[in-house]
């Protein structure tokens, strides 16, 4: 059978045709659509799928006994989770739960979850793995322009003049975008990239300034000051749609180029430079993680919005902001209200209008204060505040700071439920395991990373016992006592489009052959937002300071550990590292040093070194590059083998509650 | 024997042929064309896919010891495709577990009478074939059915006439004047290894291995243990191809490997068996995210 998905690794979306018989993938191939992929895979799709057929796929849900599990029935296995997780609510209060919802998942699968949560338990305590990507994203445009998703398309890329680049490895990450860049600016575009490393991008960059980590925002107020000292500013373009600009004014006067300079490290030329050139062309913005994880993220991403409305930048073809998502559906997960302080739509758990729809739909009172976030969730299990989680298609053991705690946590639970595709790091600490569909068994929706909604078709036959994961959420709820009359995903769907604005009116037949990009109406989709006025009416300038990031270098600790992802692997590896190609092409952990630091250290490549943070210790190897400026090393955080997320900062940012992953003082010990 | 047969009883061609064989052959799955098994000759389109159908004779993955020696036709395969495939033999006919397939595979090659867009087949062998089974030229209302293996002509084919044989000449006559074959005469010696223009290429080249799994000329693979030993694809652009033991690696960066591989395809090959590793299909163009062009290289211009 010939089927057409999505792959289900990054943001990107990428649209393939599936070729199997049931049991195995035949083949892949890249759709020709035009707006996405136009024929192209990275190595992740055409190498990755092999995790699907793997045999260590879990089959039966599992119950754990002593040390080990026991294979138990469905029947068996929704009435443990039900009458815990009631008896524990009852106990303990609904709080006492949490629900950990995913990326990876579904949309239909994510709004199930965060409805169990909140209809069922009468909890905001639900959460997923936007937490620690672009939860700074979401609280930071919202508060600028009122929505917190790409503004433009990725076909838009074509039509921009420069690409302004802080904060994501593109090629790497999301590398058909990358591609589509390269592309443009082999065909003369310009390119302004902003990263501490060098990447494959800066053989594209006019200008590449390589600031320290964390001082992304100062590095951002003393473009904008240039712009205004330079009266390269959109008059009309602020006057018209903007308000708070003389705040604004206000605060960026701070940052003139010296400043800026002695802040970030960069030339006060080329920053000077680079404001020039955004404000004078057609520009997007991209960003990732670089700039969402620190505990200013959510400053940072005002700063890019500021910078955009500053310059005009915005609402219009060729132009905007482009957070890069991470997964294939953390867009979706995100727009679901899988957070602990939104509801679908992006509607505040405490906003009683908002609230007031989902509690007339739902037939239910709904709790109004934020939930935990994902890694408060471990803390307060950790204070025994906490007392049961249920995890789905997370494996935080590795994803998440400071994992020993985490552990801890785990311990001190008096239930755990992971659902998951196979028997993670973070499953084996569970209670009880229920295994559920991957993307090849399942139908539903992902919503990529310029908010197109595209349909996911089953190419697989489940293996073993499995159950999807709507279903299984929705037998819960049934055990609860509760009437859930979804016989498939669409009647998920239907629920969604008449309650999420951005969805509204959608379902399967409108996105059968092509995907829309929300906000929907009709099935008809917006390519480019915020073009008449902002989502939120008048963009808002929300200028800020710039803070010393929680971690910085000490006697002690005298380098800046920075973590990303790598090419050929992906997130915690329980998808990649079953691909016997992406394996091989990165099977090891390491750590990026220096030559000049691996001379001062007496380091050889290969060598092995201990890591050592104020939050923990690891071992890695070296691997001696100048990729990386002096003072900083970088890990890849995909590898249990050298968890990273033992020694990271698990600091958070106040508002988004994501943690300053980028940033972490370490210092260096040869093994 | 040249034979023709009317277009629109293709379908009932097919559903015949159905009948006793696995049929592939190119089919629309939404707005795309892809090679897969056909359920019916309503589906069969005549039209170039992004991909061909190496892995009708050579999975993409397979367990090593699982001889499969299923008769199957793949119908509405390009020549270029096909072409390629004679060269795989002369690297992989000796191993069993290709040839065993190799030889049940009956291929049924349809020539283009317009060239593609990132084609460049004119340089090589042409649309058209000396060496086929059954090869398919649309001439209006019939395709020409040149046939070497009469045991699949059907009831509904008749002898082809000499006016038949003058549109097929003159349709050829068109397909090279619209595609000029490039000049590449002894390009093999022009092939240099030091040529600047790998380095270009890896300033923009993402490893994505497509130049590699699209190109109907490739053969390489990898094993590997995994309950039962397998073999896969693989992609002379990944390090790992050619890193050995201690971490070692004599193609350590992308401008190196990307070397190897146009080397090989222009230079060694040809030094081994007379022939150029390319058939001219344009795939690895159309495969590229960031459009690295063989057919610039081959013409010498820089990237």
């Amino acid at each position: 059978m010939e089927v057409k998905t999505v792959c289900p690794y990054c943001g990107v979306g990428c649209n393939i045709i599936v070729v199997s018989d049931g049991n195995r993938v035949l083949n892949i191939i890249p759709s020709k659509y035009e707006a996405i992929n136009y024929g192209t895979l990275c190595i992740k799709g055409w190498k990755g799928l092999n995790y699907t057929e793997s045999k260590k796929r879990l089959k039966k849900p599992l119950l754990k006994k002593g040390d080990g599990f026991i294979e138990i029935s469905w029947k068996e296995a929704i009435k443990i989770a039900a009458n815990n997780l009631k008896e524990i609510m009852e106990r303990y209060g609904p709080d006492a739960l949490g629900f950990q919802s995913s990326a990876k998942c579904t949309n239909e699968d994510n709004y199930l979850m965060q409805k169990l949560a909140r209809q069922v338990f009468k909890t905001n305590n639900i959460d997923h793995c936007a937490r620690s990507c672009h939860a700074s994203t979401i609280e930071g445009l919202i508060s600028t322009i009122g929505s917190g998703a790409m503004t433009t398309s990725i076909r838009d890329i074509d039509n921009a003049e420069l690409y302004f680049v802080i904060g994501s490895n593109t090629t790497e990450q999301h590398p058909i975008i990358g591609a589509r860049i390269i592309n443009n600016i082999i065909s003369g575009k310009k390119l302004i990239l902003a990263d501490p490393r060098k990447i494959q991008l800066s053989n594209f960059s006019s200008i590449h300034m390589r600031h320290y980590p964390g001082t992304d925002l100062a590095l951002l107020n003393t473009m904008a000051n240039i712009i205004v000292e330079k009266g390269l500013y959109n008059k009309k373009f602020i006057e018209e749609r903007t308000e708070n600009f003389e705040e604004f004014l206000k605060v960026i006067e701070f940052y003139d180029a010296d400043r800026g300079a002695r802040i970030t490290g960069v030339d006060p030329d080329l920053i000077e430079k680079a404001a020039i050139m955004y404000a004078k062309s057609r520009s997007i913005i991209f960003y990732a993680m670089g700039i969402t994880q620190h505990t200013q993220g959510t400053e940072n991403v005002q700063a890019i919005a500021n910078l955009a409305m500053l310059t005009g930048n915005i609402g219009k073809s060729g132009t905007g902001i482009a957070p890069l998502r991470g997964h294939n559906n953390v867009q979706g997960a995100s727009d679901m209200g899988a957070l602990s302080d939104f509801l679908p739509g992006y509607r505040r758990v405490y906003d009683d209008q908002g609230r007031r729809i989902f509690e007339e739909a739902w037939k239910t009172d709904l709790p109004s204060k934020p939930g935990a976030a994902l890694n408060e969730m471990f803390h307060l299990a950790l204070e025994g505040k906490i007392k049961a989680l249920y995890i789905m298609g997370e494996n935080p053991i590795i994803s998440e700071p400071e994992n020993e705690k985490i552990i801890e946590a785990f311990k001190r639970l008096e239930f755990l439920i992971v659902q998951d595709i196979f028997m993670s790091e973070t499953a084996e600490y569970a209670s009880l395991v229920l295994p559920s569909y991957s993307f090849a068994e399942k139908i539903g929706t992902f919503t990529n990373t310029e908010r197109r909604i595209q349909m996911v078709r089953p190419f697989l036959n489940p293996p073993g016992e499995t159950r999807a994961d709507w279903e299984i959420i929705t037998m819960i709820a049934r055990e609860m006592g509760y009437e859930w009359n979804y016989n498939s995903p669409e009647d998920v769907m239907i629920e969604i489009s008449s309650l999420v604005p951005q969805y509204k009116g959608i379902n399967y037949s409108c996105i059968e052959n092509e995907g829309v990009q929300w906000p929907v109406n009709d099935c008809k989709g917006t390519e480019i937002m915020h073009t008449e006025r902002f989502t939120r009416g008048k963009g808002r300038f929300m200028p800020a300071y710039w803070k010393r990031p929680s971690e910085f270098t000490t006697d002690e600790y005298p380098y800046i550990l920075t973590t990303g992802r790598l090419y050929y692997q992906f997130h915690t590896g329980t998808m990649t590292r079953k691909s016997n190609i992406l394996e091989r092409e990165a099977p090891f952990p390491f750590a990026e040093v220096n030559p000049e630091d691996a001379k001062y250290l007496s380091l050889r490549d290969d060598d092995c070194i201990r890591i050592i943070s104020k939050f923990g210790e690891l071992t890695t190897r070296v691997r001696i590059t100048d990729v990386v400026p002096k003072g900083i090393v970088f890990m890849p955080f995909h590898y249990h083998e050298s968890p990273v997320n033992r020694i990271t900062n698990p600091n958070i940012d106040p508002v988004a509650r994501i943690p300053e992953l980028k940033v972490t003082a370490v210092r260096i010990e040869r093994c | 024997m040249i034979y023709k047969i009317k277009k629109d009883l293709l379908k009932k061609y097919i559903d015949g042929l159905l009948e006793k064989y696995e049929v592939w052959g190119p089919k629309k799955i939404g707005n795309d064309t892809v090679f897969s098994k056909l359920k019916s000759g309503e589906e069969f389109i005549d039209a170039r896919t992004l991909l061909g159908p190496k892995e009708s004779i050579y999975p993409i993955k397979e367990k090593i010891g699982e001889m499969e020696s299923k008769e199957i036709i793949v119908m509405g395969i390009k020549s270029c495709d096909l072409r390629a495939y004679r060269m795989l033999d002369d690297v992989l006919g000796i191993d069993e577990f290709y040839s065993s397939r190799r030889r049940n595979v009956h291929f049924l090659n349809f020539v283009c009478t317009e060239p593609c867009e990132y084609g460049f087949c004119s340089t090589f062998f042409g649309p058209r074939l000396d060496e086929y089974e059954m090869q398919f030229t649309d001439i209006g209302e019939y395709y020409i059915v040149e046939s070497k293996n009469d045991k699949l002509i059907g009831r509904d084919f008749e002898n082809a006439t000499e006016d038949d044989l003058k549109i097929l000449e003159s349709k050829m006559r068109d397909f090279y004047n619209k595609m000029p074959p490039m000049n590449i005469e002894n390009l093999h010696k022009k092939i240099s290894w030091d040529d600047p223009r790998y380095r270009e290429f890896s300033k923009r080249c993402i490893s994505c291995g497509a130049c590699n799994f699209a190109c109907p000329t490739c053969f390489c693979f990898d094993t590997y243990d995994d309950d039962g030993l397998y073999r896969e694809w693989d992609s002379c652009i990944l390090s790992g191809f050619t890193r050995m033991a201690g971490n070692v690696n004599p193609r350590n960066t992308l401008d190196l490997r990307l070397r190897q591989r146009f080397m090989h395809k222009l230079r060694y090959h040809y030094e081994n068996f007379s022939y150029y590793l390319c058939t001219g299909c344009g795939r690895c163009i159309e495969v590229c995210p960031v459009r690295i062009d063989i057919r610039d290289f081959i013409r010498g211009v820089g990237p």
